[in-house]
């Protein structure tokens, strides 16, 4: 075949026609990476948020137990408040204290389970089972047993795993140093 | 004050979030309880043609003390208990398990763990009474010498006699258990070393010749408890062992010294009801079982026997409970229960049998969550017969008082 004008415009053509599906694959596999990388990065995000939040919320608690202790005129003071106050954040750094939060109890109510109980407060530091007839188990929430002067004391009872009757802790002395 | 009930007692078997405890860490919490009492018993045993026997005591003490150590490694968790009883002055590791959580309610448990079995509460702390529903009289040895003519006086005996007659009780066997439970439901199956007289082994036979008893033996236990959601609970379980016998010593009649029984082979079958409904509690529980002892060897002048008896041994027992409970106040309540035991003994020569009802009342009072008050009084009246050379009939009762103080945390 002689080399024409007319014979390399259509080899031109042909060679474009044919690549073009090529091309169309390689865009559509970078769109895919794309889309894998904005994955990650909303999930990185995403964790990055929950711990941020998680760290928000630990930050809030210790707040609140440290005032507490403070209000409560505890001895000993240290920089979280007092030492009762920094050995329950030292010796116990594990406790959840989502109960140390008044807006947290706002959920406790007459009739829901020790299940819901927990979600909202966290697990009790110290329960018994009741030797009372129409109490199964308490739970108490507290920061320390003997330390009356302490506000922070609640109380759940529980009757075939429903709450029957509980005492939230008194905030009021605490809010005014949230 | 709860009982073991129904459901929610083979339910706290296999989990441990209910319980009460004081949090140490996320890894270990503790619970327990001390356990003190007075009683007094008067009992009358009239053998005919004898004179009758009066006996009459009291005690004073504590009784149990036991620490738990609960642990959670998510989804694993352990628990062991420390007790020390009166009975024996000694510490006991009451029970020492791990439970493998699985995700579907199904929970795998290994180590030493209580029976499923029966509706009344091990543990003073679940008992809605001081004293237990079946169990011989305080003075059981005089009974037990006169019934049927055993003649012979022995805490081994007695023990061994009472683990036959009355097998639904407070156990615990080593072994692994499966359990599964949802909301309504709860299963649980259970291979151990024994259920009513062994224990430290499984199976085998340690001895050259087979035919002494070493005691070792297996034992097997299921059980199946279904919440109707209405207060109405069921639950029907049982257990089954054998061995290759049991012995102890003997301190009556002279001619020997100790026994060793035979093979031996045991079942019990066990079904409860409950129903709940405002401040009243109901309960009905039947027991049945059967324990065979093979003749075996006194270590004495009588050379093949089963408990000193030339001959095999078979018992019968059917033990049942009516027990109602009522809450009168946010601090009270009273517990009225009637039970019952009938015992067929065949002994080879001789036949004997027993009926026995008892009959008690007892008043709860918690001072606060953790400290309660329980006052009983009950009346135990029972006859027995037996067809031995010259006839060995009578009857007996008893009258039990006691003031019962627990502290829980």
């Amino acid at each position: 075949m002689r080399i024409s004008s007319l014979n390399v415009s259509v080899l031109a053509v042909i060679a474009v026609v044919m690549t073009l599906p090529v091309q169309s694959t390689f865009a559509d596999a970078d769109a895919s990476v794309d889309a894998e990388r904005i994955a990650r990065l909303e999930q990185r995000l995403s964790q990055l948020e929950q711990r941020l939040a998680d760290t928000e919320q630990e930050t809030k608690e210790v707040k609140v137990l440290a005032s507490s202790a403070v209000a409560s005129g505890g001895n000993g003071a240290s920089v979280l408040g007092d030492q009762k106050t920094f050995d329950i954040l030292a010796g116990s750094a594990w406790r959840n204290l989502r109960w140390t939060q008044e807006e947290q109890w706002a959920g406790i109510k007459k009739g829901i389970t020790e299940e819901q109980v927990v979600e909202l407060l966290g697990k009790a530091p110290r329960s018994v089972k009741s030797m009372k007839p129409r109490v199964d188990k308490v739970l108490y929430y507290e920061t320390s047993i003997r330390d009356r002067s302490n506000s922070l004391r609640g109380k759940i009872s529980l009757k075939d795993d429903e709450v029957v009757s509980f005492q939230k802790p008194l905030f009021g002395n605490t809010s005014q140093t949230k | 004050m709860k009982n073991k009930i129904a459901i929610a007692s083979a339910f706290l078997a296999a989990s441990s979030f209910s319980m009460g405890e004081i949090v140490i860490n996320e890894f270990l919490s503790f619970e327990g309880f001390v356990d003190s009492s007075y009683t007094n018993y008067q009992g009358e045993l009239d053998v005919d043609g004898t004179p009758t026997v009066d006996e009459s005591d009291n005690t004073f003490g504590v009784n149990q003390v036991e620490i738990s150590w609960l642990f959670d490694f998510d989804p694993i968790t352990a628990q062991i208990d420390l007790e020390y009883e009166e009975a024996g002055d000694d510490f006991n590791v009451e029970q020492a398990f791990v439970t493998y959580h699985l995700d579907n309610g199904s929970a795998i448990t290994a180590g030493r763990y209580a029976s499923m079995l029966g509706f009344e509460a091990f543990e003073p702390t679940g008992l809605y009474q001081y004293s237990t529903a079946y169990g011989l009289p305080a003075y059981a040895s005089d009974a037990l010498g006169a019934l049927g003519g055993f003649g012979f006086s022995s805490n081994d005996a007695v023990a061994i006699l009472e683990n036959a007659i009355f097998p639904v009780g407070a156990r615990y066997a080593q072994g692994v258990k499966y359990t599964y439970e949802d909301d309504n439901a709860f299963f649980g199956a259970s291979i151990q070393d024994g259920s009513v007289n062994y224990d430290n082994r499984l199976g085998g036979d340690s001895d050259f010749d087979g035919t002494a008893a070493d005691d070792g033996g297996y034992g097997a236990e299921i059980a199946f408890a279904y919440d109707f959601g209405n207060g109405v609970t069921y639950f029907l379980g049982g257990s089954y062992e054998e061995g290759d016998g049991v012995s102890g010593s003997v301190t009556a009649p002279a001619q020997i010294t100790s026994f060793d029984t035979g093979d031996t082979e045991s079942y019990v079958i066990n079904t409860y009801l409950t129903y709940e409904t405002g401040a009243w509690l109901f309960a009905a529980e039947v027991n049945y079982g059967e324990s065979e002892f093979d003749a075996g060897s006194g270590n004495g002048s009588v050379p093949s026997t089963s408990f000193g008896l030339p001959a095999d041994i078979e018992i019968e027992s059917l033990t049942a409970l009516l027990m109602a409970n009522f809450a009168y106040s946010d601090q009270a309540s009273v517990t009225g229960r009637v039970s019952y035991l009938d015992l067929d003994a065949d002994l080879g020569l001789i036949n004997a049998d027993a009926q026995a009802f008892k009959y008690t009342v007892a008043h709860n009072y918690a001072f606060t969550d953790n400290l309660l008050l329980v006052t009983e009084l009950s009346y135990t009246d029972g006859d027995f017969d037996s067809n031995a050379a010259g006839g060995v009939d009578g009857d007996f009762e008893e009258v039990l008082a006691a003031v019962e103080l627990i502290f829980t945390f």
